[in-house]
């Protein structure tokens, strides 16, 4: 066993930013792990976990590429707040993002993340599962929670950029307390310790399965529309179904597993402005330890959405507006707002490499991807688009580099990121966005 | 470019041309035969989904918990009900709530003993929880429910009641059930097969019955029938059409109807929005979190007044003086509050500047940025919302700023690259002139003759004098001339006035109302009804109230052309 670790309670004053106090109890913890400390003690190896973390209105290409490629690459004004983990993060650049009919804040998104271009139909639905939805299916099958949306900016209404298929998009928890009391409520248990099973589960699984039965006659009489947006609801209800039976199961043994902070019940706006860092943070710590207790392997966290006008602490202009201006001070100004941005996933990062798993870190077992919308705001680019990688998903990924891959489609980043958490896939998109092999270079 | 240029020239089912070319002459091509939209399953919004749970179990009952969200397809939630799916978190909410409401209707009250019905023997009691289940079941899923929906929620009942040791909680699992399943949250109006008429094709569907009620009650009341008109249905009242009819007048009598049409109007005019208004207190004193929910509703007070209680020309709304304010309102609008509590009315005098719905801060601010007015979307909501003109989004890979913007000059020299760059004044020309018009109130809605602008330091921060006042510097005087669609106009009051002469005010109201009343976007096959409904509205002198009598009646409200199926490309 490292002795070089970090005590949890180190690493709980990490995460909290060495601000409020915190009092957890330490139970013993690395007995749960094998002799080598590798793995979980029954043998199988520590999970591979996924996130997507969103912004909105992209960046200023030129003031975002780093001025060097490879290893070690020299950090621009714009991710200077990676500099703490530039170890940990691959920056990809000059990706296209491809998708030959436009739609605003909505194309390049869809491109990326679903490797379908946006059909022009002004709906702004995307058509085809998202990377996290593939993800879910794929390795999310086995936690409490097959995946988990969270919001930070709290005029997203609960919007988010994780889609099912066409109509079907996952809402985003956005209350710090709401996402806390799902994650850390109901059904959970810390390692070690006995769930308390309550009889209304079993009694929930007989009305859902009641619910199950009675849907059968309905969709009998539905046209092949309907039925596919029941068979999806219909899904849903299963897997609640299982996730009651899951609270009945002792609790994984994870030995990083703790409670994190409890949330505020509200987060006032602070002069015009929501509080974007406090409430980031409290909700990238509660994504931590829901990754570290294995409530779920995947996570998409929606800091912006595109078009997202938050005003941002030392700027007076909303976001989107500021985004839209092309003079020098505006630009300026804009690489302000970046910067916090790229600070707020760089904390994330740090959080997830804060947590020690056997021999390694949270981080390492995991993929966090970091994008936007667009890359440049003012005319919504979809050309070097903005991609950000921490973590080596179990050593799958080349981490720490700059990989300058020019004219090469984006959802390429995406294969690769799919194959390197474990789901299968032979190709990815359609169209322009076809992708049929990973990205060069980024794969181990 | 090309894909800019395809813009605003070449598209607009009902859309108007820009200024510079001719209205389209009267009257239209003929449209082809009617055909009716397919049938789709519509899920409940969260609106009615509250509604129909208080109309079930009283008003006591705390609905509050998040739903999955409503998606607005052609400006309408009501439209999205019939393309959206629930995700997974959306099942986890719906169950959440529904075992909340459970718990809170079996409660022991003499409320849920009459609910009940009936006094349980013992722990279990399948004929009393039989009962209580064929009794509510009707009411909560709009129809009367099979013996097998009937014997597996006794069965359910009596499993929960032995396992908690009490009846009420065994019939709470129940409520729960019930308001979870598929059969309450998606409305079934696919009616059933039907003899085609005129020109519609085999396989036509028509609601019959219960399916009718429905589809009625969810439009005209925004809510479940009740057992009253669930009664009629059944006895086939509502499959005549007079008797379809007679129903109709009834509901909108009920005050029910007029909580359905400020819904209907708080759609169309996007007042939901209004919750995340915000504006920056440093360009808007007077500014606070209360304006937005104040302004909806205003405009919802002035609308409910405007059609149930003068039972006015809808087109009035745009030019009437009459609103309700609280002191809010009062303070912006710089008039004497009227009331000290809540709302009242408050006719604007013949001086003022601020007329109809377009006069107030659910237009003037909410269609503004956080720190200055914008023409642009201004002009955006007129065109989409109350003339339904189509506006494609700005292509991509144009620069949407109005590059070097001197912030001296006045907006309307700031908007000039609209005008000059072709691909931006296909449908800037059709957005801009109108929001000029507006530009008297500033993006908060205050009245202003002259454009004050803020001033910055070079950290970004605005900058203050000694006293901690802000310094504003003088920009130019408002120019609010403009032109909608041929008719000139030299400030506000002159362009509400154009716009409530408008052709396309009352016809897009019409295609608005069939379009959320049915669920679907209008089809070009549809469009012998629509005009049927546009002619009736203007006979009717532009009465809403008979708009929606017309609607309900219409063929498009009742039949439907088979089961809508995936379309054969995205199979």
């Amino acid at each position: 066993m490292r002795t070089k670790k970090l005590s949890r309670r180190t690493m709980l004053k990490g995460i909290v930013g060495g601000g409020a106090a915190v009092t957890i109890g330490l139970p013993m913890l690395d007995i749960f792990c094998n002799s080598n400390g590798t793995a979980l003690a029954a043998g199988s190896p520590f999970p591979k976990r996924f996130g997507t973390w969103i912004w909105g209105n992209g960046n200023i290409p030129e003031r975002w590429t780093p001025l060097s490629t490879g290893r070690e690459y020299t950090l621009s004004d714009q991710l200077r707040p990676l500099a703490p983990v530039l170890s940990d993060v691959t920056v990809v650049s000059g990706t296209i993002a491809a998708s030959v009919a436009r739609e605003p804040h909505n194309d390049g998104s869809a491109s990326f993340l679903s490797g379908t271009p946006i059909v022009a139909t002004g709906q702004h639905t995307i058509e085809a599962p998202t990377i996290d939805v593939l993800v879910r299916n794929a390795i999310g099958g086995s936690t409490a929670f097959g995946a988990i949306q969270a919001g930070v900016d709290p005029g997203l209404g609960n919007s988010t950029v994780s889609v099912n298929g066409p109509g079907s998009t996952n809402p985003a928890t956005v209350s710090p307390l709401a996402l806390y009391q799902l994650l850390f409520g109901e059904g959970f248990a810390l390692p070690g310790e006995e769930p308390v099973i309550d009889p209304m589960w079993q009694l929930r699984r007989s009305a859902l399965s009641a619910v199950m039965e009675e849907s059968a006659t309905l969709r009998s009489q539905l046209g092949t529309h309907d039925q596919r947006r029941l068979d999806e609801h219909l899904n849903g209800i299963r897997e609640l179904e299982l996730r009651l039976l899951r609270f009945e199961e002792d609790p994984p043994n994870l030995a990083s597993c703790a409670l994190p902070p409890m949330p505020a019940a509200e987060y006032p706006e602070l002069n015009s402005r929501p509080q974007m860092k406090q409430r980031h943070r409290i909700i990238a710590d509660m994504l931590t330890m829901a990754l570290a207790c294995d409530r779920t392997r995947v996570v998409h966290t929606m800091f912006t959405h595109g078009g997202s006008n938050v005003r941002f602490p030392g700027v007076a202009t909303g976001h989107h507006e500021l985004s839209h201006k092309i003079d020098a001070v505006s630009q300026d100004q804009l690489t302000l707002i970046v910067q916090q941005i790229i600070e707020e996933y760089a904390y994330f990062v740090q959080a997830l490499a804060a947590v020690p798993e056997g021999d390694g870190r949270l981080l390492d077992n995991m993929a966090l991807l970091a994008t936007s919308d667009c890359s440049f705001g003012a005319e919504h680019e979809i050309t070097e688009y903005p991609i950000l990688i921490a973590g080596s998903a179990g050593g799958a990924l080349v981490t720490g580099q700059h990989l300058r891959a020019v004219g090469e489609v984006a959802s390429k980043v995406s294969f690769s990121l799919l194959r390197a958490v474990g789901a299968s896939v032979d190709r990815f998109g359609a169209n322009e966005a076809e992708a049929t092999t990973g990205l060069s270079g980024l794969e181990v | 470019m090309a894909l800019g240029l395809a813009g605003c020239d070449t598209v607009g089912t009902i859309g108007t041309a820009p200024a510079d070319r001719p209205l389209p002459p009267e009257p239209e091509p003929p449209p082809p035969p009617f055909a009716p939209a397919p049938a789709q399953l519509l899920r409940l919004t969260a609106e009615q989904f509250d509604n129909a749970v208080h109309d079930l179990y009283g008003e006591s009952v705390v609905s509050a918990l998040p739903l999955e969200p409503d998606v607005r397809i052609g400006g309408f939630f009501a439209v999205g009900a019939g393309v959206d799916s629930v995700s997974e978190t959306g099942v986890n909410q719906y169950e959440a709530q529904a075992l909340s409401i459970g718990e809170q209707v079996m409660a022991p009250s003499a409320t849920r003993d009459a609910l009940v019905g009936c006094t349980p023997a013992g722990v279990t009691d399948d004929a009393c929880a039989r009962s209580f289940i064929t009794r509510q079941g009707r009411l909560t899923y709009r129809r009367s429910l099979t013996e097998p929906e009937i014997t597996r929620f006794v069965a359910l009942a009596s499993e929960a009641a032995t396992v908690r040791g009490d009846f009420y909680a065994g019939l709470s699992l129940v409520v729960a059930a019930q308001l979870q399943s598929p059969n309450f949250l998606y409305r079934n109006e696919l009616g059933v097969p039907a003899e085609p008429e005129g020109a519609e094709e085999p396989g036509v569907r028509e609601l019959r019955g219960t399916q009718l009620a429905s589809r009625l009650s969810f439009f005209l009341w925004n809510t479940t029938p009740d057992a009253a008109l669930l009664d009629a249905a059944e006895s086939g009242a509502l499959d005549t059409p007079e008797g379809l009819e007679t129903e109709t007048r009834r509901l909108l009598e009920s005050p029910r109807a007029r909580s359905a049409v400020r819904s209907f109007f708080s759609e169309m005019l996007e007042l939901d929005k209004l919750d995340n208004l915000s504006k920056d207190r440093n360009a808007f004193l007077h500014y606070s979190p209360a304006v937005g929910p104040a302004a909806r509703e205003e405009t919802l007070r002035t609308i409910e007044n405007h059609v149930f209680d003068e039972d006015a020309d809808y087109r009035d709304l745009m030019t009437t003086r009459t609103t309700f304010i609280d002191r809010t309102l009062a303070a912006i609008y710089e008039v004497p509050a009227p009331t000290r509590e809540g709302y009242a009315r408050y006719e604007h005098p013949s001086t003022s500047p601020r007329r109809g719905i377009l006069g107030q801060l659910s237009f003037l601010a909410l269609r503004a940025h956080a720190t200055r007015s914008s023409p642009t979307l201004r002009g955006r909501f007129v065109r989409i919302n109350l003339l339904c003109t189509e506006i494609p989004p700005p292509p991509a890979n144009v620069a949407v700023d109005l590059s070097n913007t001197d912030a001296t000059l006045s907006i309307r020299d700031q908007l000039f690259e609209h005008r000059e760059n072709p691909v931006c004044a296909s449908c800037h020309e059709l957005m801009d002139p109108i929001g000029l018009g507006f530009e008297n109130f500033d993006g908060l809605g205050q009245h202003r003759d002259v454009e004050w602008l803020l001033t910055f330091g070079p950290d970004g921060d605005v900058l203050r004098d000694e006293n901690g006042d802000r310094v504003l510097q003088r920009g130019q005087d408002i120019d609010a001339t403009g032109e909608l669609d041929g008719t000139l106009f030299s400030n506000p009051l002159e362009l509400t006035e154009a716009l409530r002469n408008h052709p396309d005010l009352p016809r897009c109201l019409a295609h608005s109302i069939y379009r959320y009343a049915t669920g679907h976007q209008e089809l070009r096959t549809e469009e012998i009804e629509l005009r049927s409904l546009r002619d009736s509205f203007a006979a009717s002198g532009y009465r809403v109230k008979e708009l929606l009598v017309q609607v309900a009646l219409s063929r498009g409200f009742r039949r439907a052309s088979g089961l809508r199926a995936i379309p054969e490309d995205t199979n």
